[in-house]
């Protein structure tokens, strides 16, 4: 039977082979924690504690106004100890919590487990989800809660869950998939119950046999839902393409997954969903795969939200050699730190550390129109257009060629043999237009 | 941790698939070894000569334009040397030294410099250069005049003109197997039909070149051969007389295909192709030159801002979902 796939993508080294065997270990509870205020799509936290307050580990440190936010947790029991700018994963300083561990680690009170989620109804499930601070945690954050809130004249039939993980080096969601099936399983059948589906796929690529026999058997012939053995290709995990694959449905361009009635969420954000809503648990950890050629020991570790990478560099038998770039993310779509003291946050997937000698240094030339980027590219763009244009900062120009519609997954740069930045010029444009557009 | 050095920071990916336009440029010059070969072999050292002038002329002369235009030196990608290699493949062997002098200077500097460089040229440089060439000196890029002095065993009068001045009823003396293994005059690197087949299927392999481009260019002078030959057997040749002969083979992998000149979507590539293989035998079935190829391609040149237009639409933007 041939694979499910899409057009276009790149198959780049998978390299999971440094952490793919390795079980989550539990990183020991750190002496610190820097909790930003912002770690999810839309508005950032304000501060519900005061700097020199008691806090224990589950409290709510973080409420943000509107809709679209997630509230945050401390992820230890101490005193906090600052709150102001911190560098953060996505480079710049934002406000943060500094938490000084007691060494107790003490549960926050009133944290109420419910072990059958059929007793609770749709709302109290979703509210359960908001306060647990619930986000995407395969990178981009988004907060579940809204995700599971689809307006009532778009309805879901179909959920999806991504165990993909097509991002090279990364195994996070990979090991969650092998050592608690029963969590993701659990947390699928939760969304389900809240959107009243009884149809879901779990997507996994085929280079993670294990993962595909271990969630088929835990699943027990359960009829609603179907695991879907995905062809290794790169961005096999992006949330349009995996729909296109598993259901051959497109989704409109500037539209949500919710536009054709499905709804994709990361296994690492439903095993949470178990968690918030079966144990009262809120996010405060996560698995995240501390990986490359430069560390020691690859290990996909189990940390508190807002534990410094340097920690986990130390943890992981520190580095072998001279680190180039570190990564928050894999080598595809990671952001470059400029700091060893920034914190795991919640979509912090996995932390890749480049070696400096292998770190490309060369410039890049013209294009030369070989047409490589619009052969891979899985939004049928044309990069190499829009490239051209927005280096000669012909905005309007690009505009055409529809760079709001990328996805930035790096495809077209990966292949480019004059080796042009062409993420870097579509976000460039994208930029511009979204400036343009609040001028306006 | 010692700081003293800092973290490199910059855009995603970090990552690359370790492609460059010199390992490109480098792997199409490899692919014209089999048809070179044998023609190096016919023809012997005024050959070697002829390959080794322009190639390095053609270097030398960019060369000369980065530092008159004090721009980054860009004799390393290839680029240069190969559309220096692809004039000398279409010259005679007899050709002089300052013709194949001035051919590589044309070619890298009307060819290509004056545009900026690699990427902006709207022209395949190595045709334009061998256009003016043509134009200019006909009786040197007559093959036929030009190879007066090489006997090589097999039948010395370059097939198209003997079909231009002769008619259909005289290229029956060409045996089709031999003009595919390359027994036949032309230029250099442009007879061996075999040789030059081996070097395009191993670039569209290893994806250097584009089917599209190669396949329809094939199609378009069979089709239109085809038609040709079927409306009036006596007056024009067959369509396989017509792939085997000139520059065709060399036209549909090595000269059509060059990237900066043609389309990059899919449906151009088609038309550029297709354009390229009817204009060819148009101008041979019509027109006053032998062979076709080397205005064929430089018109579909300038087409291709036009073919531009076409592009697929994204992803998303067109909704059916049933």
């Amino acid at each position: 039977m041939k694979m499910k796939s899409f057009r276009g993508g790149i198959h780049p080294p998978g390299n999971k082979e440094y952490s793919e065997k390795k079980p989550i270990e539990t990183f020991p509870l750190p002496d610190q924690v820097i909790i930003p205020l912002s770690q999810h799509l839309g508005a950032p936290c304000n501060p519900v504690v005061v700097e020199g307050e008691l806090v224990k580990k589950g409290q709510k440190i973080g409420e943000g106004k509107g809709f679209v936010t997630a509230p945050i947790h401390a992820s230890l029991s101490g005193k906090v100890t600052a709150i102001k700018n911190f560098p953060h994963p996505s480079g710049k300083d934002l406000p943060a919590f500094l938490i000084q561990s007691d060494g107790k680690d003490e549960w926050v009170e009133g944290l109420n487990s419910t072990e059958n989620f059929l007793d609770l109804s749709p709302e109290e499930m979703k509210n359960k989800i908001r306060e647990a601070g619930l986000v995407g945690m395969g990178g981009a954050a988004f907060p579940t809660m809204v995700k599971l809130s689809p307006p009532p004249e778009k309805p879901i039939d179909t959920i999806i869950l991504n165990g993909v993980e097509c991002e090279p080096y990364i195994t996070a969601d990979h090991r969650l998939m092998l050592e608690e099936p029963h969590r993701i399983i659990r947390g699928l059948k939760i969304i389900m119950q809240i959107l009243g589906v009884s149809r879901a796929f779990i997507g996994i690529e085929a280079n993670k046999p294990d993962a595909i026999k271990m969630i088929t058997e835990s699943l027990n012939h359960e009829p609603s839902v179907k695991v879907v053995k995905l062809k290794v290709k790169y961005p096999q995990g992006a949330e349009k393409h995996l729909i296109k694959a598993i259901l051959n449905r497109e989704v409109p361009s500037g539209g949500l997954p919710m536009d054709v009635g499905a709804l994709v969420q990361n296994v690492g954000t439903v095993g949470a969903i178990y968690d918030a809503v079966c144990l009262g648990i809120p996010l405060i950890e996560r698995v995240t795969t501390v990986t490359g050629a430069a560390i020691m020991e690859a290990k996909n570790l189990k940390v508190r939200i807002g534990t410094p990478v340097r920690e986990l560099f130390q943890f992981c038998g520190g580095l072998t050699e001279e680190a180039g770039k570190v990564l928050m993310g894999g080598p595809m779509m990671g952001i470059a730190q400029h700091s060893l003291d920034i914190p795991v946050i919640k979509g912090t997937t996995g932390i890749l550390i480049i070696p400096r000698e292998k770190v490309e240094k060369e410039g890049f030339r013209p294009c030369i129109r070989c047409g490589k980027c619009i052969l891979v590219c899985p939004m049928k763009l044309m990069p190499n257009t829009i490239g051209n244009f927005a280096a000669k900062e012909l905005i309007e120009d690009a505009e055409k060629f529809h760079p709001l519609d990328c996805i930035e997954c790096g495809s077209c740069n990966y292949v480019c043999p004059a080796k042009r930045p062409l993420v870097h010029f579509i976000r460039y444009v994208k930029a511009e237009i979204g400036a343009k557009g609040r001028k306006d | 941790m010692n700081n003293s050095k800092k973290l490199i920071v910059s855009h995603a990916p970090h990552w690359h698939n370790g492609s460059s336009i010199s390992a490109k440029n480098i792997n199409i010059i490899f692919a014209t070894f089999p048809a070179l070969l044998i023609g190096l072999s016919y023809y012997g050292i005024p050959a070697v000569g002829v390959i080794a002038l322009s190639i390095g002329c053609a270097m030398i002369a960019e060369l000369l334009m980065n530092l008159a235009m004090k721009r980054e030196i860009s004799i390393s990608d290839g680029s240069a040397a190969l559309s220096g290699l692809l004039l000398g493949m279409l010259l005679p062997a007899s050709a002089p030294w300052w013709l194949v002098v001035i051919g590589s200077f044309l070619v890298i500097v009307i060819g290509k410099q004056i545009f900026g460089g690699i990427g902006s040229n709207p022209l395949n440089p190595t045709l334009i250069g061998y256009a003016i060439l043509m134009i200019s000196w006909k009786g040197l890029l007559d093959y036929n005049e030009a190879l007066l002095d090489y006997d090589l065993g097999f039948i010395m009068s370059y097939p198209l003109a003997t079909l231009k001045h002769f008619g259909v009823s005289a290229i029956t003396k060409y045996d089709m197997i031999n003009l595919f293994m390359g027994k036949q005059s032309g230029g250099i690197g442009t007879t061996c039909g075999l040789g030059l087949l081996i070097g395009g299927f191993y670039l569209l392999l290893r994806g250097f070149i584009r089917w599209e481009i190669s396949l329809s260019f094939l199609v378009g002078v069979y089709v239109s051969a085809f038609l040709f030959n079927i409306s009036n057997p006596e007056g024009y040749a067959s369509p396989l007389f017509h792939l085997l002969t000139g520059n065709i083979m060399l036209g549909a992998f090595f000269l059509a295909t060059d990237d900066t000149t043609s389309p990059v979507n899919f449906i151009p590539m088609l038309i550029f192709g297709l354009g390229c293989g009817i204009m060819t035998v148009l101008i041979r079935n019509l027109g006053v030159y032998y062979d076709g190829v080397v205005f064929a391609i430089l018109l579909m040149n300038i087409t291709n801002p036009l073919l531009d237009k076409i592009y697929p639409k994204a992803i998303g933007k067109v909704v059916e979902n049933a």
